[in-house]
């Protein structure tokens, strides 16, 4: 309803929900928040405001959030302490070897070439001695390679040369 | 014949020997480097088996190693070992530079 004076007014203008200590609402404090998470790079900034009604103070509602990129770096770096694990070295030709030895002989005298090389590359390792690591795993190929199986090419190439010579 | 009492070998008895001067157990490499080139490093796991199986050398495995990979064996003669070497040198298999 308009009345004459121009101004709005409302004939149940007493049915209104509030009493006068409502009326006592003062201006809420505002309290500018950024929250940046450690690991994100995502900062949400906002205001959350306390407000004070009637003697009550309530939180709830006053507050909103606008998502900003605070920054766009790379990702912070990650340093776990993790132990370096140290991959065990193996022979060339293990394989083979599983596949003709006896799983015995394989564990009583291959693996036991396999440590030994482990060792002595370990304890050259600890001294700074690149050179004598590598000369450890090649000594270990060398000595764990049995005899026989050197044999094996020189029969073949006997093979070869007597088919080639006829004889 | 059973090969648990077979009597150990020439080189095997090598080894058992430097066994006994060691008194504690001792590893391959070792034995080798003590052997100082009597026993080689390509057959010294094939005595130390064989020697295993018959009964005159027992194997301690750590239960963890220093190194990657698997843990080095320890070998150590055990009152067996003794007596065939003790009956050994008493029979003069040792050859003369055997025991030098």
């Amino acid at each position: 309803m308009i009345g004459g004076d121009g101004w709005d007014h409302f004939d149940d203008e007493g049915d209104y929900n509030y009493d006068d200590a409502m009326l006592d609402l003062r201006l809420p404090p505002q309290v500018s928040v950024v929250l940046t998470p450690e690991t994100g790079h995502l900062g949400i900034v906002g205001q959350a405001a306390i407000v004070e009604v009637g003697g009550a103070i309530s939180t709830s509602g006053t507050s909103f959030a606008t998502p900003k990129i605070v920054e766009l770096l790379e990702p912070p770096e990650e340093s776990f302490d993790l132990p370096a694990v140290e991959e065990p070295a193996d022979l060339l030709w293990t394989p083979i070897a599983r596949m003709i030895m006896s799983p015995t002989r394989f564990r009583e005298e291959w693996s036991r070439h396999i440590s030994d090389m482990n060792y002595e590359r370990r304890e050259h390792l600890k001294r700074g001695n690149l050179f004598g690591a590598h000369l450890a795993v090649i000594r270990a190929h060398f000595y764990s390679l049995p005899v026989a199986w050197l044999l094996i090419p020189v029969r073949f190439m006997l093979h070869l040369l007597r088919h080639w010579l006829g004889i | 014949m059973d090969k648990g009492k077979s009597w150990p070998s020439g080189k095997e008895l090598e080894v058992l020997r430097l066994l006994e001067s060691a008194g504690a157990g001792m590893y391959g490499l070792e034995l080798v480097e003590k052997s100082k080139g009597a026993i080689g490093r390509e057959s010294i796991y094939k005595y130390l088996w064989r020697l295993e199986e018959k009964g005159y050398v027992t194997k301690k495995i750590p239960a963890t190693a220093d190194h990657p990979g698997m843990p080095r064996p320890i070998y150590r003669i055990n009152g067996l070992g003794q007596m065939a070497l003790a009956a050994a040198e008493n029979m003069g298999i040792f050859g003369a530079g055997a025991r030098s």
